[in-house]
Parts: C-alpha cells; sequence; structure tokens
C-alpha cells in the first residue's frame, strides 16, 4: 500500500527520481515544494478515483499530509470502514 | 497512413457572445463524408492541464481525416465573457453551436469527446445534434455535485493550509444557495453556475439517438467496485453500445507537471475507427 501511495504522490507531483527516496517518515505537506493545496486536492482527487473512497473536509489537514505514513495509515483506515 | 493536416484559428458566434475556436483540417478529405469531432474541455484550472492532450490527440484524429473542432465556451480561454458570467446552459448552447458548423462543414457523422466535465456536457450535444453517433469519455465526473465539491475543496485546502479562517465545502455551498458567487483559485462561481452544476448528471435514460461510448478511465485498485458499473448496465438497456475500459497514463487532467497518457490517444483514435465500421 506505501508503494502503491508513494506512487501516486510521486505521478501527481511529477517527482520522477525523487520518487525513489520517499519513506514511511518522509515528510510531504512543507518539505515537497510541488505539495501546494491545489496539488494536495489533485493528490487526494487521485485517491478517491484509484482507492473508490471518498475525503471528508476535516481529512483535508495538515496532518493527513504531514508524511508518507500518515497519507497511507489515513487510505488504509478509509479503506477498512 | 497519416494523412496532412492544417491548424484554423476560428471564430463562431455563441450563444453570448464570440467563441475562439481552433480546426483541425486534413488536407485531402476521405471517400464518402468527411467525420466530425468536437472536443470538450473539463472544468476550470483543468482545462489549462488538458490542453496538451487535447491537441495530441485532435492531431491523431485529423491524421486519420477526421475534422476536429475545439472551442472555449463563453467565459473561458480566449472567449468573450468573464467566467463570472458563464452558465452552463451557455456553455451547452456554444458546443451545440460547434457540433452544428462541423454538420454544416460536411460532417454527417460527428463524435464529441468530452473530459471529466465535459462528459456531462457532451450529453446536450448528442440530444440537440442527430449527427453525434460516438461519444468518448475520458476520466468522466460521474456528476457535477462531484465536480463542485472537488472544486470547492481547492479553496478549502487553501484555507487549511495556507492559513486564515478554516472554510468547510458546506459553508461554500450555503454560500452559492444564498446568492452569493464563490471564488476558488482565481475563477468566481456564480450561483447559477453552481446550481446547474450541482444537478448535471449521467443521463441514463439516455434521451439521445443512442451510438456507442467509450468510456475510459485510469486503472482501479483491485479491491475499489468501478464506479462506472452503475450507470453502464442503465445506459446499455437504453440502446447505447458501451465500451469500458481502464489505461494507464498520468491523471493529466490533475498533475502539477503537464501530463500525458498516449496509451488513452491511440486506443481513442483506433476505437472511433473501428466504431465507424462497424455501425
Amino acid at each position: 500500500m506505501i508503494e502503491e501511495v508513494r506512487n501516486l504522490v510521486a505521478e501527481t507531483l511529477g517527482l520522477g527520481a525523487r520518487m525513489q527516496s520517499l519513506t514511511r517518515d518522509s515528510a510531504l505537506l512543507g518539505a515537497i515544494p510541488e505539495l501546494d493545496s491545489m496539488a494536495v486536492i489533485s493528490l487526494v482527487n487521485a485517491i478517491e478515483a484509484r482507492y473508490g473512497v471518498v475525503f471528508d473536509d476535516d481529512e483535508l489537514s495538515a496532518d493527513s499530509f504531514a508524511t508518507l505514513g500518515a497519507l497511507t495509515d489515513l487510505v488504509e483506515r478509509k479503506l477498512a470502514s | 497512413m497519416l494523412l496532412g493536416y492544417e491548424m484554423i484559428p476560428r471564430k463562431l458566434a455563441g450563444s453570448r457572445g464570440e467563441l475562439a475556436a481552433i480546426e483541425w483540417r486534413a488536407h485531402r478529405t476521405l471517400s464518402g463524408a468527411t467525420p466530425g469531432v468536437l472536443l470538450i474541455q473539463p472544468f476550470a484550472e483543468e482545462a489549462n492541464k488538458c490542453r496538451r492532450m487535447l491537441a495530441s490527440q485532435a492531431r491523431a484524429f485529423a491524421g486519420v481525416g477526421m475534422r476536429v473542432l475545439l472551442i472555449d465556451p463563453f467565459g473561458t480561454g480566449d472567449s468573450d465573457g468573464d467566467f463570472a458570467d458563464a452558465t452552463w446552459a451557455a456553455w451547452t448552447d456554444d458546443y451545440v453551436t460547434a457540433a452544428r458548423d462541423l454538420v454544416a462543414s460536411g460532417c454527417s457523422e460527428l463524435l464529441v469527446l468530452g473530459v471529466r466535465i465535459g462528459a456531462l456536457l457532451s450529453q446536450a450535444v448528442a440530444r440537440a445534434v442527430p449527427q453525434v453517433s460516438q461519444l468518448v469519455w475520458w476520466a468522466p465526473t460521474v456528476s457535477g455535485s462531484n465536480a463542485l465539491t472537488q472544486f470547492l475543496r481547492l479553496r478549502v485546502a487553501q484555507s487549511a493550509f495556507d492559513g486564515g479562517a478554516k472554510v468547510s465545502t458546506s459553508d461554500l455551498r450555503r454560500e452559492l444557495q444564498s446568492g452569493r458567487s464563490v471564488e476558488v483559485v482565481g475563477y468566481e462561481i456564480s450561483p447559477a453556475l453552481g446550481a446547474e452544476l450541482d444537478r448535471a448528471a449521467i443521463d441514463t435514460q439516455v434521451s439521445w439517438r443512442g451510438g456507442q461510448l467509450l468510456w475510459v478511465d485510469l486503472p482501479l485498485h483491485s479491491t475499489s467496485v468501478d464506479p462506472a458499473l452503475r450507470f453502464i448496465e442503465p445506459l446499455r438497456a437504453a440502446g447505447v453500445q458501451v465500451d469500458r475500459v481502464n489505461l494507464p497514463g498520468e491523471a493529466f487532467w490533475g498533475t502539477v507537471e503537464i501530463g500525458s497518457a498516449p496509451h488513452w490517444i491511440t486506443h481513442t483514435t483506433a476505437w472511433s475507427r473501428r466504431a465507424r465500421v462497424a455501425a
């Protein structure tokens, strides 16, 4: 799952080779310049389309996008519910 | 064998003002009537991101002898009007005008390709213009309400991450419903456009002549239920031949850098030819 989410992040943001260095603990929001608020929504849309989940407004938060691990955990929780 | 073609800038008389358009026209016509293509752009910022893919598809269609038209509907791109004055009704009228222009120029069969919200708009063109026999939907938003929510969330994210007062999609919808325009990443959405978007949906009654539909999306996760499924059966029951495919590519309507999905172009071009021959 973390691989897939990492790929989605990399594809949406156009990270290319930089994707390889992303781990669970890698900071996303605030650390990746391409990840502005508009890119967050592009990423949310891509996750919703791929996994068939729907994000609530509350989930559009700094916590959800703090690290790759945080985002992956959120997607997993939504898939499980 | 690819045909040579030219790209011609044009002006059309739209519902509320002049429309900027581009036509791709093959140098030689094929025997029989030239098939026409109308391209329908997605919403707001997505339109900018999709431009390159649409131009690539236009070239691919022109290369096999089709006449392709791309317009900026009222209030968008290089056409007359401000986005704040744009309405769904004006947009559908403008696209119908463009389709009729293709018919008037000699196209007896039309393919309409809609990207994202453009797929929903394509239905009005199919209803109004009997020559439309093929629809292609690229990553369709299955409801205008979903599209509006995704668009309003751009402002929600901005408020959440960039500081300032937090706002919710419900707050913004309430603003629209109480008659106030809402500004989202530089686009002013009027209450009229918001209401029309919220109502837009896939018409499974299919009040168009019923022809062929190619529905393309990116691949889904193995556990995901295909969101197209609940529409495909009713569409088929109403007489539409639906081809549903999931093809790899970049989500070019949303990637930060301009993205592409070349498989979508080769598949769409080949499909349109096969579908025309089979019809």
